[in-house]
């Protein structure tokens, strides 16, 4: 039923240390490899726009300060990211409402079936542009 | 009259049949003359009292004649908007609407002025100062005893401050959901770490957080109508989809409010019924059924009773001690919904009954 995944480079953005924690041991439970756990907005900005990952999980709200602006460079990099909020979707701006989303609490088949549907939609996206 | 009359003889006078004539002409004449000066007073006292009530409500009034044309305005309308009737009448008004509402706000007020129904509409209108402010406008067509329509009177109240408190309120709302997630997952991963580190069967944490994530899913949609209610068919959806299809489970019954205590009570406790089923019961196999109804006591509603009947899976036997999960449905939703609950542990499948009182809420008729 649940193929294995390949092991993917992960950047985690959040600020609750605890839930940061749970995450890094989600992510390895799951065979993926956690680059970098970062808590502070400035830290985040450089490791989202030079490090080399697969994938960041973004905490919309970081210390009050709202993710996007990480958003929008991962964007332009072409790196995949998934937003992890208390809000759920209608917490999200417009712009990115649609973008993947963990609704916190999840559980780790959550995350993984995230995971899942933002690597599948990519390499369909690089099918339809070959 | 009498006046002229007796200046004009010097000498007392018996006056002659033609001079009666005169004075009777006369009194007449004026007694028509300050019976049309009374009325007229009167109306004038009238116009006067219905200007001080019209300038002097809180909201703008105007009026239009049949085709919608606006031919008055109350003077808190011209206060407001620093323009004068000359400017206003007619369909000049648009000039004070915001360009993103008026062509809205016009296709819906002519359709009002074409069909005669009752006009109500929210726009923003702009101040002398240049400030938008929102306004609840209505209009009832004053009709002829005909029924023809003579006029059209209007009404706009300002309801910024009404609408910037809501605003304030959702944006409240959202953030203590916010933070009460976040506490979830704190929550969570602290219990997670614990188990962890005492070897616990991770099965354990993996029922523990799907109970928490139960949980988090009818705190989402309660937050969505602002912890007012739930609809029962929501919670249904919420908690049973993710685990089964409505080939496999159905789920029938009709639309009931439920306050927030009892949405809880029931998401809760279909989490534990339906991962049971996915575990040992009819939905463990490939073909065991599970149905879902309930029924609100007709004609009055008083009482609602809902059934989760489980037929296909493997054969059943009483457990022989009860877990958490049969102890919140038979404690915590009997607690939670002022009801009854049983677990009848029947060998071709569980049944679960359960019912609540309804109960009526502020401003909710049907909430249980």
């Amino acid at each position: 039923m649940t193929t294995e995944m390949s092991c993917r480079r992960v950047l985690i953005v959040e600020d609750e240390s605890m839930v940061a924690m749970l995450l890094e041991d989600m992510l390895t439970d799951l065979g993926h490899e956690v680059v970098a756990t970062v808590g502070q907005m400035d830290r985040a900005a450089e490791l989202v726009a030079g490090a080399a990952i697969d994938v960041a999980i973004l905490d919309v709200n970081l210390n009050g300060e709202r993710t996007y602006s990480l958003a929008t460079v991962l964007k332009s990099r072409g790196v995949p990211f998934i937003f992890a909020t208390g809000y759920g979707a209608a917490g999200l701006n417009e712009e990115w409402r649609s973008a993947p989303i963990l609704g916190k609490p999840f559980q780790a088949k959550d995350l993984n079936r995230v995971m899942r549907e933002v690597f599948e939609h990519r390499a369909a996206g690089d099918r339809a542009n070959t | 009259m009498l006046g002229t009359l007796a200046v004009y003889y010097t000498q007392p006078h018996d006056p002659g049949a033609h001079e009666r004539q005169l004075i009777e002409r006369a009194t007449r004449l004026a007694a028509i003359v300050i019976e049309r000066e009374r009325a007229e007073k009167a109306l004038a006292a009238r116009e006067r009292e219905f200007r001080a009530l019209a300038d002097n409500m809180s909201q703008f009034a105007w009026m239009t004649d049949a085709t919608g044309w606006i031919y008055w305005y109350n003077q808190r309308w011209f206060d407001y908007t620093g323009t004068t009737l000359q400017e206003m009448e007619g369909w000049g008004w648009q000039k004070v609407h915001h360009p993103d509402h008026v062509d809205r706000v016009v296709r819906k007020i002519r359709h009002s002025f074409d069909t005669g129904e009752p006009w109500e509409d929210t726009f923003p209108l702009r101040s002398k100062e240049g400030e938008y402010r929102w306004f609840l406008s209505r209009a009832l067509p004053i009709r002829d005893e005909h029924g023809c329509i003579q006029h059209w009177f209007g009404t706009n109240t300002d309801i910024t401050e009404r609408l910037k408190a809501e605003q304030q309120r959702t944006l409240l709302i959202n953030e203590l959901n916010h933070r009460v997630k976040n506490t979830l997952a704190i929550v969570q991963a602290i219990a997670a770490q614990t188990l962890r580190s005492a070897n616990v069967d991770p099965s354990v944490q993996e029922t523990f957080e799907s109970r928490l994530v139960a949980l988090s899913n009818a705190h989402n949609i309660l937050t969505r109508e602002s912890w007012e209610a739930a609809e029962i068919h929501d919670i249904m959806a919420r908690t049973l989809e993710p685990h089964a299809g409505p080939e496999r489970l159905s789920v029938h019954g009709p639309s009931i409010r439920l306050a927030p205590k009892a949405a809880l009570a029931i998401a809760m406790g279909m989490h534990e019924l339906v991962t049971n089923a996915v575990k040992y019961g009819a939905l463990s196999n490939g073909t065991g059924q599970v149905a879902v109804t309930w029924s609100v006591d007709e004609p009055k509603p008083g009482m609602f009773h809902l059934q989760w009947k489980e037929r296909g899976g493997p054969a059943v036997e009483p457990p022989s001690r009860k877990g958490f999960g049969s102890r919140l449905i038979e404690r915590n939703l009997v607690h939670d919904l002022n009801g009854k609950a049983t677990i009848d542990y029947q060998p071709e499948g569980i049944v679960c009954t359960i019912t609540g009182i309804l109960r009526t809420a502020p401003g909710e008729m049907d909430a249980i």
